[in-house]
């Protein structure tokens, strides 16, 4: 069992629970994650996995940060605006937890490089703005095996859902199709309840951790929508379809062109 | 009964009594299992220990809490664990 004493120490809040202990805190510092967007899913779901001891957090985006930013993502300052918001994030969460690394990856995910990017990885949490890159980072994982943690915030709903391959339907089992450009407001024109993206994040991350320390989550084949306008916690059951494009039979690529930003990240 | 392992956690309060316990008897089971002495001196642990243990996945088995001059032994039994 490799714990230090310093880590005993830094997890022992955890390492009490009752299904938790020295081998499932060893499974989160073996494990090796990506985070896709570092915006208002990312910090939250950054930020818990950086505190539980996930020993390798690899935070994609492409963004500088924006003072539009600071109502949800709470690892940047203004003194930051201007700077990529990954070396920031990095930087921030290796203070938190020296004991992990954290790495700042300032490339754009596109669907011709995801499958490449998306390897080896033992989860994937999306935090994504944008349908392009949310069914890239789907297809990637489904086709390379990698679990799949989503989350996406409008206004003031927020959804999540976990996608574990071979076991429960992909992103795409449940949403074969983007809705047509244009169809559904951008975040910039409908807003973001900061708060919500709290929320999302962190049962994202709630999973994600489960996951990795071999504990069951609680959202495989379920989609829980929170609506704070109408005070609703509603889950949806969703099915794998055996002729998904992304994770059914036969996989065929289908990347989505066009360029509008949907859903906050 | 002897003890095959010692852990001393003078000086220790809960819940991190319970912490270094737990994870040195988890150590114990899964090397194949064992007896531990776990040795304290913060009064409540010696009653905490034993309660949370029984609340454990694994199986231990509290042979015994005793009072040492000052001191508390309590000695449990790790089973094998794969």
């Amino acid at each position: 069992m490799g714990l230090s004493l310093n880590e005993i120490k830094r997890y022992s809040r955890q390492l009490v629970l009752q299904d938790m202990g020295a081998r499932e805190q060893n499974r989160l510092k073996d494990s090796k994650v990506a985070v896709t967007g570092a915006g208002g899913l990312g910090c939250p779901v950054s930020t818990y996995l950086s505190l539980a001891g996930v020993g390798q957090i690899d935070l994609f985006d492409m963004d500088n940060v924006e003072l539009s930013n600071f109502n949800r993502q709470f690892l940047y300052t203004p003194e930051d605006v201007g700077k990529p918001k990954v070396e920031v994030a990095a930087e921030r969460l290796r203070a938190v937890n020296p004991e992990i690394t954290v790495n700042a990856i300032n490339e754009m995910i596109t669907y011709d490089n995801a499958f490449d990017l998306f390897k080896g990885y033992d989860a994937v949490v999306d935090g994504t703005d944008n349908f392009p890159v949310r069914y890239a980072v789907n297809d990637a994982c489904a086709v390379n095996k990698i679990p799949l943690f989503h989350g996406a915030v409008l206004m003031y709903e927020g959804r999540v859902t976990s996608i574990i391959p071979d076991e429960t339907g992909c992103f795409r089992c449940a949403f074969p199709h983007p809705p047509p450009a244009g169809s559904i407001p951008t975040c910039r024109e409908a807003g973001v309840f900061g708060a919500m993206t709290g929320i999302v994040g962190s049962i994202q991350s709630l999973e994600a951790i489960r996951y990795l320390a071999g504990l069951e989550p609680s959202l495989k084949d379920t989609l829980l929508i929170i609506n704070a306008d109408y005070s609703i916690y509603d889950k949806i059951k969703l099915k794998r379809r055996s002729d998904c494009t992304a994770c059914g039979e036969t996989f065929i690529p289908q990347p989505v062109d066009y360029n509008c930003e949907v859903v906050e990240g | 009964m002897t003890e095959d392992d010692t852990l001393d956690l003078c000086g220790e309060k809960c819940p991190d009594t319970f912490v270094y316990a737990k994870i040195k008897l988890e150590e114990l089971a899964y090397a194949g299992g064992g007896v531990l002495k776990i040795v304290v001196d913060y009064p409540p642990a010696a009653e905490n220990i034993p309660r949370s243990l029984r609340t454990e996945k694994i199986k231990y088995e509290v042979i015994e809490v005793k009072p040492a001059s000052g001191l508390f032994e309590i000695l449990v039994r790790a089973p094998a664990v794969e």
